[in-house]
């Protein structure tokens, strides 16, 4: 029997696993793709592995510094391969997953979920009017010029203006369409302002803010778009309504965890849309351990490997019967949306690292740490906080010890 | 006693227009103008109501409508191009193949004839069929007098059998008609006090029950009380009383069409894909060929089940005789996980219908998705599948009662199809009037997916009475091998599957749960596009709608047909367009 | 005099920079931090970004390799490289880092690949 199964071969996937095997644990990634690295295989463009290898690498150069030590390590990986169905029994667990080589009953003490995001897609924001050829989301369209080749077509519409969608564009740009539009119902870009200077100001790629697709035209492909204009609140604008030209409409709606994937009834947050973990990432399912996107959707991969190292050092935990106490519940407070770990429940005197999202647009703020009484037990100063960059704080077991319950907050400091 | 004159001018005056009609042999021309497109319709039907009257020819133009010139100027060059050329000589040729056409061509493989099918899309069952929620009536709603009433209730019943020749899925699961306060709101002034819960509870189940018995659907059941909430946990709590329908059906529309095909195909039908009739060679008034882009094919008899097209087929042979006006129906399609909510066909009876819903309700499917809806919305557009937000909120809105805890934002997604309705509101399966040699399979509206076994037959029957001499084939085999599928093996089968053909263990779309393999085997049977291959296989048909798969089910699609990935189709349209930097590979 | 209005790009508050070069003397206004002077100068002078785009390849599992500059280039010289590299199609088996491409463009950068591939 292995000690831990990685499923997903992604850069979150590959780090927990890379990080066990140089322990000397006895590893396997399950991958559904006919090769590891996952979505960076396709995001081509440079800017990653800042902090994780101190230099700003692409997506394929970040993701073959994994493949290479996995490859080194002698590292069990299964390609083509789809789990399918996960048992959890009281002395071991059962991955079985689906190859072109059968059946496979992967036997594991561990379970590590690394199966990433999905893309949103038009019906999940309503878009309205016909669907014909021609609406693809962002990453689609990414793998398919980066990977193929192939562009999805020549006048495009990009809806969304965060990160995803300024990469696409400024591709797009590149490789040679004839026109596009970027539209989003915000005021600004949600994204990077990396992005924004590199991606689109740079190249002078024309955008609309407070502008959404009211509906898609088109019979067999798409002859373009009714556009119109929003409010604060993103409620439509009468009398805004405008016939757009296009062929193509590019949806870069955000990520949300793909946990339509998860096999098995683990607890969910409906803030982060991923299963709820602990400070080691670990599942509401006893061994079972949710790393990277899947548990909440990350700005770089950066902080997606690093949930993936610090599952792994629970993954040691758990297989040489670390200790539980009674969990202290993180929830989120005033000005924040959403944080990571929801729970904090293993002996360690390790901080604990929190990942949050900002609800507000700040400068100067702390993001404090309360107890259910509301009184503070730490703070932290950010110069500028804002809900596209999500923030991470290290809390010092110290300040948490003998509680239930704590809130984060963000004030003013 | 009026003549049918008579009585359409005297409906004509009630309305602020110049309308000018002719009446020939029952069927009714009109011409001149309205303001609307609504008013046209309400026109026409208000012509149609008229009894006696076969057909409406509603030429009357509304302000803003868009000329067909363009599209009869292809026509006209095309059947100039096309008309010498001839494709082959046929016994039948049937215009149309969505579920009707491909059941005629099917029924009509029982006999030694030499048949084509031709289909103007790329696909079987692309147009009306495609789009609709799949529910086999059980033959209460259609009224008295109506070739909608016997057929539905005939093809219904003929359902069991034909699933389990074609290997097609098909689930009896009845359906539960809920009577609630709402149900006569309408006419709670006649009807005070407790008068009310009585005609609800104990009067009005039975109108319905014996509407339905009438009709010569059997077994119909009035529940009360505990018992509804025992056939349908989550029903809404103030269902007094449900009319308990155990024959209704679900089906997958495009799996029974294409079957239908492939079965009719394998015994000796020609299926002609993107071949669409632009004319008729004629000799008097008898049909000596259909002109079709691809060429001539000559023929002894043709058949119009053109769908929405059906009226302009007519005309182009000469015997128009009904017009088309498209009804549009939104569904919306829940996630699988909401499957638990409901195990019949759930609807709540709301007396006056809204005229935007007739009918329609909660409907599981064969994949355990669910299906809101759907409405039926007059559209001038045949092609007008567009769906709106305020449409969304319209069905969310309007069936959330029936089950208060459905979870409503599992909507993953929503499509609308264009119902092929005619002014008559009834099927038009006849003998054309001024050709000799055409028979009308028109106006197919619901519950014509129910009732398309057997509008076949009684097709077939027409052919007879027309002159078509019907030998019985030898070697007619009535079995098709199913769409195997992993998503339905159990690990050892696909085991066993993968062990003969590694394809089968490459799971594509992994929502659906979908290998390679059967995205090849969808080719194999003809699948020539993203969506023909979708239908066949669902890849691409679960949460996420397509975002993983799409370009894996394409990259496969290329490589099976050898189409180049930029110039594959979805339906119709291209996919993709064009190289990076111009770079042709 | 050269002014040119630009987006920070070193922290998530993303201040717009208005930044007055003359010769080499360079004035940066609405930057709230230090940082983001610095940033606003070299930006002003010297504003150089790494190019990313694919090639043909032959012979492997995929059509396209993914390759960028080995350094970043001159801003105003990011589409005369990707357009240098036109019908540029190279042969399976490709080693990450191995240059494509020298000189693209005459920019004095070289094109590398940005991940191995293997002839299929």
């Amino acid at each position: 029997m292995r000690d831990a199964t990685v499923i997903g071969g992604g850069p979150s996937g590959l780090a927990a696993a890379v990080w066990l095997a140089e322990k000397g644990y006895d590893v396997a990634v399950v991958e559904v793709m006919g090769e590891l690295g996952g979505m960076l295989t396709q995001c081509i463009h440079d800017g990653f592995g800042t902090r994780v290898f101190g230099e700003a690498l692409s997506g394929p150069e970040f993701s073959e510094r994994l493949v290479k030590k996995a490859r080194l390590l002698g590292l069990r990986t299964f390609l083509n391969t789809y789990v399918k169905e996960v048992r959890i029994g009281k002395e071991f667990k059962e991955v079985v997953a689906v190859s072109p080589a059968g059946v496979q009953r992967l036997q594991t003490r561990v379970i590590v979920y690394a199966i990433g995001c999905r893309e949103r897609n038009g019906f999940e924001i309503r878009l309205g009017g016909a669907r014909p050829a021609g609406v693809y989301t962002a990453g689609m369209v990414q793998r398919l010029v980066n990977l193929y080749g192939v562009l999805p077509g020549r006048r495009i519409v990009i809806m969304g203006g965060g990160d995803v969608g300024m990469i696409v564009a400024r591709h797009l740009h590149l490789e040679g369409v004839e026109s596009i539009l970027m539209v989003f119902p915000e005021a600004g870009f949600a994204g990077l302002p990396r992005n924004v200077q590199q991606c689109i100001l740079d190249f002078g790629i024309p955008f609309r803010p407070r502008t959404v697709v009211k509906k898609v035209i088109g019979k067999e492909r798409v002859e373009g778009v009714v556009l119109t204009r929003v409010d604060e609140k993103w409620n439509p604008v009468e009398g805004t309504e405008e016939f757009h030209a296009c062929d193509t409409v590019v949806l870069a709606l955000g990520l949300v965890p793909y946990t339509g994937e998860l096999k098995l009834g683990v607890r969910m947050d409906p803030a982060t849309r991923g299963p709820e973990v602990n400070e080691f990432f670990e599942t509401s399912v006893q061994g079972v351990f949710a790393v990277g996107n899947l548990v909440q959707v990350f700005d770089y991969v950066d902080d997606a490997f690093e949930t993936a190292c610090i599952a792994a050092r629970g993954v040691e935990k758990y297989l040489n019967s670390g200790l539980k106490t009674a969990p202290i519940r993180l929830s989120p407070g005033e000005n924040v949306r959403m944080l990571t770990p929801q729970r904090v429940e293993w002996v360690d005197d390790a901080d604990v690292p929190v990942f949050l999202r900002p609800a507000v647009e700040k400068a100067n703020v702390r993001i404090v740490v309360r107890n259910r009484e509301g009184r503070v037990l730490g703070g932290f100063f950010k110069r500028y906080v804002r809900p596209s960059t999500l923030e991470r704080i290290e809390v010092p077991r110290s300040m948490l010890s003998n509680l239930q319950e704590v809130s984060i907050d963000i004030a003013e400091d | 006693m009026f003549t049918l004159d008579d009585k359409v001018a005297s409906v004509l005056k009630k309305y602020p227009y110049n309308i000018s009609f002719r009446v020939r042999d029952n069927i009714v021309f009109l011409q001149g103008e309205v303001d609307s497109h609504m008013e046209w319709v309400e026109i026409g039907l208000s012509i149609g109501r008229i009894r006696g009257v076969e057909g409406v020819v509603n030429k009357i133009t509304w302000r803003g409508a868009s000329g067909k010139e363009a599209r009869e100027e292809w026509r006209r060059r095309v059947f100039e191009e096309k008309r010498n050329a001839v494709v082959g000589e046929y016994d039948v040729v049937i215009i149309g193949g969505g579920v009707v056409g491909a059941a005629l061509a099917r029924e009509l493989s029982k006999y030694e004839l030499k048949t084509a099918l031709l289909e103007k899309s790329t696909d079987i069952a692309a147009g009306t069929t495609k789009a609709n929620n799949g529910m086999i009536h059980a033959g209460v709603e259609p009224s008295r007098g109506t070739l909608k009433r016997m057929l539905n209730v005939r093809g219904n019943a003929m359902y069991g059998k034909l699933a389990e020749e074609l290997g097609f899925r098909f689930n009896r699961l009845g359906s539960l008609w809920l009577v609630t306060p709402r149900t006569l709101a309408s006419y709670r002034k006649y009807l005070p006090g407790l008068l009310y819960n009585l005609v609800l509870k104990h009067v009005f189940p039975w109108v319905v029950k014996i509407k339905g018995l009438v009709n010569g659907v059997r077994s119909i059941k009035i529940i009360r009380g505990r018992r509804i909430f025992e056939l349908e946990p989550f029903a809404t709590r103030d269902a007094v009383a449900a009319v308990y329908i155990p024959s209704t059906a679900v089906v997958d529309p495009y799996e029974v069409a294409v079957a239908l095909a492939e079965n009719a195909e394998a015994n000796g039908v020609e299926i002609h894909l993107e071949t669409e009739a632009v004319g008729f060679i004629k000799d008097g008034s008898v049909i000596r060929g259909v002109v079709t882009n691809k060429g001539v094919f000559l023929c002894r008899y043709v058949v119009n089940s053109a769908g929405l097209y059906a009226d302009e087929v007519a005309a182009l042979a000469g015997s128009e005789e009904y017009t088309i006006h498209p009804r549009k129906g939104v569904l919306l399609v829940f996630h699988r996980d909401t499957g638990v909510f409901t195990r019949h066909c759930l609807a709540e009876i709301i007396l006056p219908q809204d005229p935007y819903t007739k009918g329609g309700g909660i409907n599981p499917t064969v994949h355990g998705n669910v299906l809101w809806g759907p409405t039926a919305v007059e559209v001038p557009d045949k092609e007008d599948t567009s769906v709106t937000r305020e449409e969304i909120e319209h069905v969310l809105n309007k069936y959330s009662g029936i089950v208060p805890g459905f979870p409503r934002d599992k909507v993953i997604r929503y499509f609308a199809g264009v119902r092929a309705a005619t002014f008559t509101e009834d099927f038009v399966i006849r003998p054309a009037k001024w050709v000799r040699n055409l028979l009308h399979v028109a106006g197919i509206q619901s519950p014509g997916l129910a009732a398309s076994p057997a509008i076949a037959e009684y097709a077939v029957e027409k052919l007879r009475g027309m002159g078509l001499r019907l030998k019985p084939k030898t070697g007619f085999n009535p079995r098709r091998r199913p769409m195997p599928r992993a998503a339905d093996m159990s690990l050892e089968e696909l085991e066993e599957k993968i062990r003969m053909d590694p394809a089968w263990g490459r799971i594509v779309c992994t929502c659906e749960f979908v290998s390679e393999a059967e995205i090849v085997e969808a080719v194999r049977r003809g699948a020539k596009t993203l969506d023909a291959v979708k239908r066949r296989t669902r890849a691409g048909m679960g949460e996420c709608q397509g975002s993983f798969c799409t370009l894996e089910t394409a990259l496969i699609l290329s490589r099976e047909t050898g189409v180049p990935l930029d110039m594959l189709l979805k339906e119709e349209g291209r996919l993709f367009n064009g190289y990076v930097r111009g770079e042709q590979p | 005099m050269q002014r040119i209005e630009l987006l920070c790009t070193r922290c998530p508050r993303g201040c717009l920079l208005r930044v007055t070069a003359t010769g080499s003397r360079v004035a940066v206004e609405g930057n709230e931090c230090p940082v983001g002077e610095k940033h606003g100068a070299e930006e002003a002078l010297n504003p150089r970004r790494t190019v990313s785009t694919t090639v043909r390849i032959i012979g492997a599992r995929l059509p396209r390799l993914p390759v960028r500059t080995s350094e970043p280039v001159l801003k105003n010289r990011v589409r005369d490289v990707v357009a240098a590299l036109k019908n540029i199609a190279v042969e399976a088996p490709v080693k990450a880092g191995q240059v494509i491409l020298k000189n693209v463009a005459d920019t004095g950068v070289d094109i590398i690949a940005e991940r191995d591939m293997e002839r299929a």
